[in-house]
């Protein structure tokens, strides 16, 4: 599905590569600047610490030797190449596209829905200012953004293995999108055009996966190195520094020897919210892949504002249920207030010292919650719609949980 | 809780004057499959999860062996201090027989087993040269070989000479042996004589491994009635010794401070007293325990500050008080660092006051010196003022020579004796031979070490069988073993009196008990009870188990509603 190019459309994407290309030319500092902060750039996401990768890797050493670095080693091949700048605006660029063609082939069961205009999408991704700033800030969650938008676009438009691909690529850089493969999966087999059965699609998602950590072989001596390091760190929660998360609080507090079985619900947690969603939302695929990108945002080990944007992007192809909702305002403006107050209670606490961890770990909290509330409102929003087509006759009137 | 409203909305409408309409089947199954699906992930991966990493890794320890050493049943009853005597001029009969009588009066005054003298009549010429030179049966027969395994190492060499006059017992004023001269009458007296004269020697050592077995093992019936049999005054003043002295370890640290309160003097010439007065004692005190000694020099370092110096009439100088002598450590200020890496630090401090306190003394008593029980030694030098060159003021000198160290050090050298527990003299006051002291030093040592390594067994293994939720990793449980098999060495080191052996498996046997129990992996769960628990379960999972918990409740009750209306 190709995009039309009419003059709008053109004018979102050369304004976004532009602003994006005009402040990292500009004003290289700011990159700089955004590439340090808390919210943007987490140990498993951090352009400086693949830079200290990268410069182990150039010199022939492990770029895991220094224990900075926990990213999959085929980001150093792609950066060794390419110029830093244009492989994030291209990358921003591509997924606003890859939303576009998303939307324009989205058609959703119900008569509220009525047809998107991709160019809108792309723009509410492209101008979204946590877009813009983990685009600025180099993080290098992009990377698996890119790989989630992919798999999600070729699930829609019927592409089994390229859409298994990107997933599996997902997977190998930060874990956490194997998750996704459930409701991908589902979204896949419900494409009529598709005929592949589910079992030769997995096996081809593992043999992706399993190709890709052999190809860490090539590129370096230690896989075990690789192994412990990249998903080592993820899985244990090693460094502990402080990001919007709810874990670096939680893990610095809790007693050493609960630390092991905390991990492990944490990350159950993460995993238990898929089977109920996949099943829950059989008919809107999309929805629990949306919805799950939400949750992931708020309670995987190391999230970053690029985590949220990814999720925003996704949303307001779901535009039609916001007459449903009953807590946006509120969701909207926790999320305005804990952006603002954050970097603020960060500064307090780090420079000014006249503040605590707490503060800070306060307003992550705060952050949560109001992600919290937009998944939650969204989810019964579209689970209200979908009673109404089951009982049209309920339109309007107000209804409570039982 | 998103799950809440992932669950199938039943929803009713507002105007309640109409029942809802029932729910589809389709939505009823839904419901179950969704609830099952978390209730997976819990039984699945969470239970494993769970069972993963809380249950606790309990190497299996020999308890009961454990308590055994602890209590003492392991401990040898007899532990023999050999003496030999050697009779070069004595008839072979004679000695023969002054030994057996000197036996038996010893036994008589003495019947407790530890550290009980045995007397064996030696052949005096190595055994070399007694078979190449002297053929003559009467010599060889005379007296056991040197070099039999059996007779260990002798905790005092005994010369028998015949003399005219009276019974006489000589000590060497430096190595461990003896010249007794035994009149040419001989009655049985000599052999009373001999046998009182060796029980003194001794008995203080005695009382002070009846104190320590008392004290460190439960089952010491037999030295708790030794000890009652004892005069009481002389029990009390050598378990004060054996209080004021450091508890035994392999390993010392030395530090000696010059403490200045003003900026003078700012160099000594320690390197110099060290080898004069502290690298002999070390040297001979190497075999017992390793000593490093490090130095140091703080200036404007005051002693403690609520220490008030007192200023009397007529005499010159500052008075300190006797009763401010424990508090004179400025514990705040000095930088007496703590212990480097394994070992206690004994400290030394020579402290030199401010020019206008000098001389600084103690209040009715002569000396500047005093000792700190466990601790270290403290002794103020008062250094001569001299006036400056230049301006012609007088003042305290900058360089503490040699000269001026002496007396210091040589204080300090009986310092660190007595902080170390190395007896003085007999008791009768007489000093006794550097030798035989330092021997003394060590037996005490390794019978300390022995003892506490196994009372520290003993508290591991009660330990580990009253905290039943401590994990005991394998290498604690290695540890055990292996103060277990040093024990056992160290024990029939102590049958055979071979005290260097004995030392070396005490000390390897009280590290590796230490190391098992204080083993960092252990203690951290000590004081982490099983209701502790619940107050970390509950409040982290109890949110996230109450909604699923119901859900599989409200399952279970529509299951068990149907199969009745099956049955029906």
């Amino acid at each position: 599905m190709a995009i039309s190019l009419d003059r709008k459309t053109a004018a979102i994407y050369a304004g976004a590569a532009l602003l994006r290309l005009l402040v990292l030319v500009a004003f290289p500092d700011l990159s700089d600047f955004l590439g340090e902060q808390v919210e943007i750039s987490t140990p498993i996401s951090s352009f400086k610490r693949l830079q200290e990768g990268l410069f182990l890797y150039q010199h022939g050493l492990s770029p895991y030797d220094g224990g900075v670095y926990h990213q999959a080693p085929l980001l150093l091949v792609i950066f060794e190449i390419l110029p830093s700048a244009l492989v994030f605006v291209a990358l921003d660029l591509s997924n606003a596209a890859s939303l576009h063609m998303i939307a324009e082939g989205l058609h959703l069961p119900t008569p509220r829905f009525r047809k998107l205009d991709g160019s809108i999408i792309a723009a509410a991704y492209l101008f979204n200012p946590f877009t813009i700033l983990s685009c600025l800030g180099k993080s290098t969650s992009i990377f698996t953004n890119t790989a989630i938008i992919q798999a999600v676009l070729n699930a829609q438009s019927g592409n089994a293995f390229r859409a298994m691909f990107s997933l599996a690529i997902g997977t190998y850089l930060s874990m956490y999108p194997g998750l996704l493969l459930p409701p991908t999966l589902l979204m896949i087999l419900k494409n009529k055009s598709q005929s592949t059965a589910g079992p030769i699609l997995i096996m081809s998602y593992l043999g992706a996966l399993a190709a890709l950590l052999s190809a860490t072989l090539v590129l370096t001596d230690g896989f075990w190195d690789f192994i412990s390091s990249c998903y080592g760190a993820q899985l244990t929660v090693t460094d502990l520094t402080p990001n919007v998360g709810l874990w670096w609080y939680f893990f610095i507090e809790i007693f050493d020897s609960f630390r092991d079985f905390f991990i492990g619900v944490f990350w159950l947690h993460l995993a238990g919210y898929v089977g109920g969603l996949t099943l829950r939302l059989q008919d809107q695929p999309l929805f629990v892949i949306t919805s799950l990108l939400g949750l992931f945002a708020i309670f995987k080990p190391y999230p970053s504002i690029a985590d949220v944007s990814l999720y925003l992007g996704f949303l307001p192809m779901y535009s039609h249920i916001l007459p449903l909702t009953r807590y946006t305002f509120i969701a909207a403006s926790v999320l305005l207030y804990s952006t603002l107050l954050g970097p603020a209670f960060y500064h307090l606490w780090i420079y000014a010292g006249s503040g605590n961890a707490n503060f800070f770990y306060a307003i992550t909290l705060v952050w949560s919650l109001g992600l919290t509330i937009l998944v939650g409102d969204t989810l019964f929003a579209v689970l209200r719609d979908e009673w109404e087509i089951e009982r049209p006759e309920m339109r309007g009137k107000s209804v409570r949980q039982i | 809780m998103e799950k809440l409203s992932a669950e199938p909305p039943t929803v009713v409408s507002a105007s309640t004057s109409k029942q809802p309409p029932p729910e589809k089947p389709e939505a009823v199954s839904l419901r179950t499959k969704i609830v099952l699906s978390f209730w997976a992930v819990i039984l699945f991966l969470g239970l494993p999860t769970w069972w993963q990493t809380t249950s606790i890794y309990r190497a299996d320890l020999p308890l009961q062996d454990m308590l055994n050493w602890a209590d003492g049943f392991n401990t040898p009853t007899a532990i023999p201090l050999h003496i030999w005597i050697s009779s070069p001029h004595i008839s072979c009969s004679d000695a023969e027989r002054i030994v057996r009588d000197t036996q038996q009066a010893l036994d008589d005054l003495n019947e407790y087993p530890t550290l009980h003298q045995r007397l064996h009549l030696v052949n005096s010429r190595p055994s070399g040269q007694a078979d190449k030179k002297e053929k003559g049966p009467l010599r060889t027969s005379c007296g056991e070989d040197t070099s039999s395994p059996s007779l260990g190492d002798p905790a005092l060499k005994v010369h028998l000479e015949p003399a005219n006059e009276g019974f006489a017992f000589e000590l060497d004023p430096v190595i461990a042996e003896a010249v007794v001269r035994v009149p040419r009458n001989a009655a049985t007296n000599t052999s009373q004589q001999l046998a009182e004269h060796l029980y003194g020697l001794f008995r203080e050592e005695q009382i002070a491994a009846a104190l320590q077995t008392v004290s460190l093992a439960s089952h010491s019936q037999h030295a708790q009635a030794f000890l009652r049999s004892q005069p009481y005054d002389r029990v009390t003043k050598i378990e004060k010794q054996v209080n004021r002295a450091y508890k035994s370890s392999p390993e010392f640290h030395l530090t000696f401070s010059l403490f200045t309160a003003s900026g003078a003097p700012s160099s000594w010439d320690v390197q110099d007293a060290l080898k004069e007065h502290i690298s002999p004692l070390v040297q001979a005190l190497s075999s017992t325990s390793k000593f490093d000694v490090t130095t140091q020099i703080q200036l404007y370092s005051s002693y403690s500050p609520a220490i008030k110096p007192i200023i009397k009439d007529g005499l010159e100088g500052t008075f300190l008080q006797q009763k401010d002598l424990t508090a004179f450590v400025n514990a705040a200020e000095w930088p007496l660092a703590p212990s480097i890496g394994y070992g206690p630090t004994i400290n030394f401090i020579l402290y030199v006051p401010a020019k206008d306190e000098i001389p600084l003394r103690i209040d009715g008593v002569e000396g500047t010196s005093w000792l700190i029980p466990q601790w270290g030694g403290i002794q103020i030098l008062n250094p001569p003022l001299s006036p400056d060159a230049i301006h012609g003021v007088v003042s305290l000198p900058p360089h503490l020579t040699k000269d001026l160290l002496r007396q210091p050090f040589e204080a300090f050298a009986s310092q660190l004796l007595s902080v170390l527990g190395v007896p003085q003299a007999d008791q009768f006051g007489k000093v006794l031979p550097l030798q035989l002291r330092l021997d003394v030093y060590k037996r005490f040592s390794t019978f300390t070490l022995y003892l506490k390594a196994a009372s520290s067994l003993g508290s591991l293994a009660r330990l580990a069988q009253r905290l039943s939720n401590i994990p005991i990793p394998k290498h604690v449980a290695e540890l055990v073993d292996d103060a277990i098999g040093n024990l056992t060495a160290a024990r029939h080191a102590f049958l055979e009196s071979r005290w260097d052996s004995a030392l070396t498996h005490s000390e390897i046997a009280y590290s590796d008990s230490e190391k098992a129990f204080f083993d960092k992996s252990m203690v951290g769960q000590v004081y982490f009870p099983d209701e502790h628990k619940v107050a970390v379960y509950l409040p982290l999972l109890g949110p996230i188990g109450v909604p699923l918990l119901v859900g599989l409740l409200r399952e279970l009750k529509r299951f068990a509603t149907r199969m009745r209306g099956l049955r029906k």
